[in-house]
C-alpha cells in the first residue's frame, strides 16, 4: 500500500531503495502499535499522510545518526513536501530484565504465548479474547491466562 | 477487588480512583506485589516485542515476493539473448576487476567479531586457558588464540570456539579452514549460530566465490536478525 508511492519521496532525501524499503516496513509497524495502543484514533489525517509522516521521522532519524544532517539542512528548502513529521518511539530495545523474560516467555507452549500477547500487549479483554479464539468462555481463558502467569514464574524461578 | 485485577486494571489504564488509591497503598507497602506489577509490565514490553517481531517477519515476506513479481515481467526472447551474451562478455572482461573488487569488499565488511563469551576482567589473577585465547584474541593475536580455541574446542564441546577460530582464520586469510570450522558451527546451535552465516558470506568473499556469498547473504537477510542491513547492501554491490 502506496509502496512506491513512498519510495520516491524518500528518494528526495537521498537514501537509496533498500533502506527505505526498511523505513516503509517499520513505518507500517509503528501504525500499528499506534492503532493497538488506541493513539489512531484521535488522527484525522488520511492514512497515507500518516504513514509518510512517521516515514519522514524516521528518515530523519536516520539521517541524523549518519550525521549526514549538516548536509541535508543546506538541502532542505530544495524538498518541497508539505508532509508532518509525525512523532514515534523509535525506542524498541529490551532492557537486560526484560531480555531474560523474553527467554522465558519463548519457552512457554504457543497457546499461552497467544493468550498473554492478546491481553497484555494487544489490550482485548478476556470476553473479546473469547470472541476472538476458540475458547468456550470467559472462564476457561481466565484459568489459561493464570495457567500460564504460573508456568511463566515457574520457569523464571527455576 | 483481588490484586490479580488491579494489576491488570493499571496496565490498561483503566484504574478507578479508588483503585488507584489502593495500587498506591500496595506498591508503597507490599513488596510481593511491587515486584508482581514490574513483573507483568516486563510481559506487556516482551509480549510487544514478540508481536512485532511476528509481524515484522510477516512484511518481510511480502517484501521478497513484491521483489519476486517484478522480476516475472515478461521480457522477449531476443532481448534475452541479448542481455546473456553482453552479461558473458562483461563477466569475461571483468573477471580479474572483480577479484579485486571482492577483496576490497571483504576488508570494508569483515570485522573479527568482539568476543561475547569470555569477559575478560582487568587484574584477575586466574590466568586459564579460556581467558588466555581470548586475551589474545581481543590483542588480535589470532595465532596464538588459533591454537588455544582448537585446544579449548576439543577439551569443552562447546560450539563458540568454532565461531571464533572461523574469525581468527579468516583475520589470517586462511577461508577454506574458515568454512569448514563455520559449517560445523552452523550444525550446533548457540546464541553466535545466527551470525555464523554473515561469516561464512565473507569467507566466500575472500574466495571470490560469488555464488555462495551471494547464498549465505540472502540466507543472512531472510533470518532478518543479525547484520541485515549490511547484507542488503554488500548484496547489492554484488549483483
Amino acid at each position: 500500500m502506496y509502496r512506491s508511492a513512498f519510495l520516491n519521496f524518500g528518494k528526495n532525501y537521498g537514501l537509496d531503495e533498500s533502506l527505505l524499503a526498511d523505513i516503509y516496513q517499520e513505518a507500517f509497524l509503528a501504525i500499528r502499535k499506534h492503532a493497538i495502543s488506541g493513539k489512531l484514533d484521535q488522527v484525522k489525517s488520511s492514512f497515507k499522510t500518516y504513514l509518510f509522516g512517521i516515514g519522514k521521522y524516521m528518515i530523519f532519524d536516520l539521517l541524523k545518526k549518519e550525521e549526514k544532517n549538516v548536509s541535508i539542512e543546506n538541502h532542505m528548502h530544495l524538498i518541497h513536501d508539505s508532509i508532518e513529521e509525525i512523532q514515534v518511539d523509535l525506542n524498541n530495545e529490551l532492557t537486560q530484565e526484560q531480555k531474560l523474560l523474553r527467554t522465558f516467555f519463548k519457552q512457554l507452549g504457543k497457546k499461552c504465548q497467544f493468550v498473554l500477547t492478546l491481553f497484555y500487549y494487544r489490550g482485548l479483554t478476556i470476553e473479546e479474547i473469547v470472541e476472538s479464539t476458540d475458547y468456550e468462555n470467559a472462564n476457561t481463558v481466565k484459568a489459561q491466562k493464570s495457567r500460564c502467569l504460573k508456568s511463566l514464574k515457574q520457569l523464571i524461578n527455576r | 477487588m483481588d490484586k490479580d485485577k488491579l494489576i491488570d486494571n493499571f496496565l490498561k489504564g483503566t484504574l478507578s480512583d479508588s483503585e488507584r488509591t489502593l495500587f498506591d497503598e500496595l506498591i508503597a507497602n507490599d513488596a510481593t506485589f511491587k515486584e508482581e506489577v514490574k513483573l507483568r509490565q516486563n510481559l506487556q514490553k516482551v509480549a510487544a516485542f514478540e508481536d512485532d517481531a511476528a509481524t515484522r517477519a510477516m512484511l518481510v515476506d511480502f517484501e521478497a515476493e513484491h521483489h519476486q513479481k517484478q522480476k516475472r515481467v515478461p521480457v522477449k526472447l531476443w532481448l534475452v539473448a541479448a542481455s546473456l551474451a553482453l552479461i558473458i562478455s562483461i563477466t569475461y572482461f571483468t573477471t580479474q576487476k572483480s577479484t579485486a573488487d571482492a577483496q576490497v569488499l571483504f576488508t570494508e565488511n569483515f570485522e573479527p567479531y568482539r568476543n561475547v563469551v569470555h569477559p575478560i576482567v582487568r587484574s584477575t589473577e586466574q590466568q586459564d586457558l579460556r581467558t588466555e585465547a581470548f586475551n589474545h584474541y581481543e590483542k588480535g593475536e589470532y595465532k596464538e588464540a588459533l591454537v588455544l580455541f582448537e585446544k579449548l574446542f576439543k577439551e569443552e564441546k562447546t560450539p563458540h570456539y568454532l565461531f571464533y577460530k572461523a574469525n581468527a582464520l579468516l583475520r589470517l586469510n586462511r577461508p577454506e579452514e574458515a568454512i569448514v570450522a563455520l559449517k560445523a558451527h552452523l550444525k550446533t546451535k548457540d546464541t553466535l549460530t545466527q551470525k555464523s552465516n554473515w561469516y561464512l558470506a565473507m569467507a566466500y568473499l575472500k574466495l571470490n566465490d560469488l555464488e555462495n556469498a551471494k547464498k549465505n547473504l540472502k540466507i543472512v537477510i531472510a533470518q532478518n536478525k543479525y547484520n541485515v542491513k549490511k547484507a542488503k547492501i554488500l548484496l547489492t554491490k554484488l549483483d
